[in-house]
């Protein structure tokens, strides 16, 4: 008897190992909506529809790594959907109306977008703003800029270029962009897991005064994380112009509150310090297989944001509930 | 001066004021190595300051800081970590939701040539300094550190501390919220590190604590040193009184 306990209270300490390795819980729950998902509607595992969600999610998902980042880092950052717009539709009035080189242009809207980020940075860690503050005008301002620059209009930038192929053509019938959301998830995970500068993220996040105490620069820390999602945002725009042959002055909108959304179901607190690559990955997954089951379902596409919210709550309530069984 | 009685670190006048607040006027103190001293006094009477400045929290305003002998300036955390002080801190400077050898090389990193943290050597350099300076049923230095008792944080801080080569540490309140059985064995690593030449600065509102383990009692009172006494020289009672009244005994 005495030696069964012993399994028992071995199995449970497995147990326990298992579902303190966080990633593990939302994998479990990414590949169970997914099968549920192809027993319901089975248009939903077929190749076709698989191609469109790879097409269309690393346009989130490149920009909800670099989220997630700074959200272990202890900030948010309410304007990417701005700067989605914003710094892309540079790049193509650039390249359209002055002629710039393609390349070039692609580079001077990725600038913009780490300058965006820099500017979030320095107010918040200088001035002492809540990030919440700061980034909700900035996101106002960016937002005002680029309906000022299109006057309304979309603005045309050519698919065909080679610099649209290489970020959002096909390679072998399999989207390229969706090869670059896993690059740049892979370095972003290895940063955060591998580096001096990933571990500064977490005690920045996790504990501000141990962190100071530390010797560790915090506010560069932060401003650092600040700038790499403002960089990732606006490559995340660009891949979206080049998919659609045209930028477009209300692109992105809603997409801070969808970036934070992947982020959280994927097990990162809101309050900083935890999180992992990983898991906002599959957070983007389930958030594009809701929206494209509720296509395919033909059901309204305005219950999309219903589900991501009911979705976001269940996840962290989820989380905290196995939070609680650790302890 | 031969070394046996020249103070590992001796601190002369320090002043220190917040705007119109003078928090220390002019305290001297003196450590010598393997001595563990406990700093009292009332609430306000200067004792986190004092810390913060060896820390290199605070700068002071005015006097002087020597290490061995040579002045030295601290103007940040590196600098005292660099001079071998070593603070553990009420909040005990630990992040919980990292693992413990993450923390424990939080901020000093051991990198390979390519500049990845080498998780390998850390995990094991952890786990060397936590089975010998201290055992305190830590199962693996992948623990995450939220998941440890009052105690085995503290312990966590300790070996952090020990495994930099302190020869100072500074314990502001380290016994604070642990239980009886944890505060004890807090205690003890201080007591095992004394016997390997450490020096302690043990700052606690526990009297009975700090009577049991110190040598020497440093006593604050808004601001100024109040008193200095080997434990021989004084009894608890007496230590108490000074505490509270904040005045020097009358021998």
């Amino acid at each position: 008897m005495d030696h069964s306990q012993k399994k028992v209270s071995q199995q449970r300490t497995n147990l326990k190992k298992i579902l303190r390795y966080k990633d593990i819980s939302i994998v479990i729950i990414t590949a169970a909506l997914f099968t549920i998902f192809s027993l319901v509607n089975k248009a939903f595992l077929t190749r076709e529809n698989l191609f469109i969600i790879l097409k269309t999610m690393p346009e989130l998902g490149i920009l909800a790594i670099g989220m997630t980042m700074l959200i272990i880092s202890g900030e948010f950052d309410l304007s990417v959907g701005s700067t989605f717009a914003f710094a892309p539709f540079i790049m193509a009035a650039l390249n359209e109306r002055a002629g710039w080189p393609p390349v070039l242009a692609l580079v001077a809207c990725i600038i913009v977008g780490i300058f965006i980020g820099f500017v979030n940075g320095v107010i918040t860690t200088k001035v002492g703003i809540p990030s919440f503050i700061t980034t909700l005008g900035t996101m106002m301002a960016w937002r005002g800029a680029v309906l000022l620059m299109s006057a309304g209009f979309p603005q045309v930038f050519q698919r065909d270029l080679p610099v649209a192929h290489f970020f959002a053509g096909k390679l072998s019938n399999f989207p390229v962009q969706f090869i670059w959301f896993i690059v740049f998830a892979l370095i972003m995970w290895v940063i955060l897991e591998n580096t001096r500068f990933g571990n500064w993220t977490y005690v920045t996040g996790g504990n501000k005064n141990a962190a100071v105490a530390l010797g560790i620069p915090i506010n560069m820390v932060k401003i650092i994380n600040f700038m790499v999602l403002g960089g990732l945002t606006a490559l995340a725009g660009s891949i979206q112009v080049f998919r659609m042959g045209s930028a477009y002055s209300n692109a992105g909108q809603g997409m801070e509150l969808q970036a934070i959304g992947a982020t959280v179901i994927g097990g990162t607190l809101l309050s900083g310090g935890s999180g992992t690559i990983i898991g906002t990955i599959m957070g983007t997954i389930i958030i594009f297989s809701v929206e494209n089951i509720i296509v395919l379902s033909g059901a309204p596409a305005f219950w999309f944001r219903t589900f991501v919210g009911v979705i976001v709550i269940i996840a962290v309530s989820a989380h905290i509930l196995i939070q609680g069984r650790r302890e | 001066m031969t070394s046996a009685t020249t103070p590992l670190y001796s601190l002369k006048g320090i002043s220190k004021s917040f705007g119109q607040v003078e928090a220390l006027k002019g305290v001297d103190m003196e450590v010598f190595k393997g001595e563990i001293i406990g700093l009292v006094g009332d609430n306000g009477a200067g004792k986190s300051t004092l810390i913060k400045i060896l820390s290199g929290i605070y700068a002071q305003n005015s006097g002087t800081i020597r290490c061995e002998g040579k002045p030295v300036r601290i103007g940040s955390y590196r600098d005292s970590q660099n001079l071998g002080i070593a603070t553990i801190y009420q909040d005990r400077a630990l992040v919980d939701s990292v693992s413990i050898y993450r923390n424990i090389f939080m901020g000093n990193e051991i990198i390979t040539p390519l500049r990845f943290l080498d998780k390998k050597r850390m995990r094991q350099e952890a786990d060397r300094v936590l089975n010998e300076s201290i055992s305190i049923g830590i199962k693996s230095p992948d623990q995450m550190v939220g998941d440890l008792s009052g105690g085995q944080k503290q312990a966590v801080a300790i070996a952090r501390a020990i495994y930099f080569r302190a020869r100072l540490l500074l314990l502001d309140e380290p016994t604070n919220a642990l239980s009886v059985k944890e505060s004890q064995q807090v205690m003890n690593f201080v007591k095992n590190l004394r016997t390997e030449g450490i020096s302690s600065i043990f700052v606690t509102h526990n009297l009975l604590h700090v009577y049991t383990i110190a040598d020497r009692f440093v006593i604050l009172s808004h601001g100024e040193k109040v008193g200095d006494f080997r434990k021989e020289e004084i009894t608890m009672e007496q230590l108490e009184k000074m505490i509270v009244t904040g005045k020097a005994r009358t021998k």
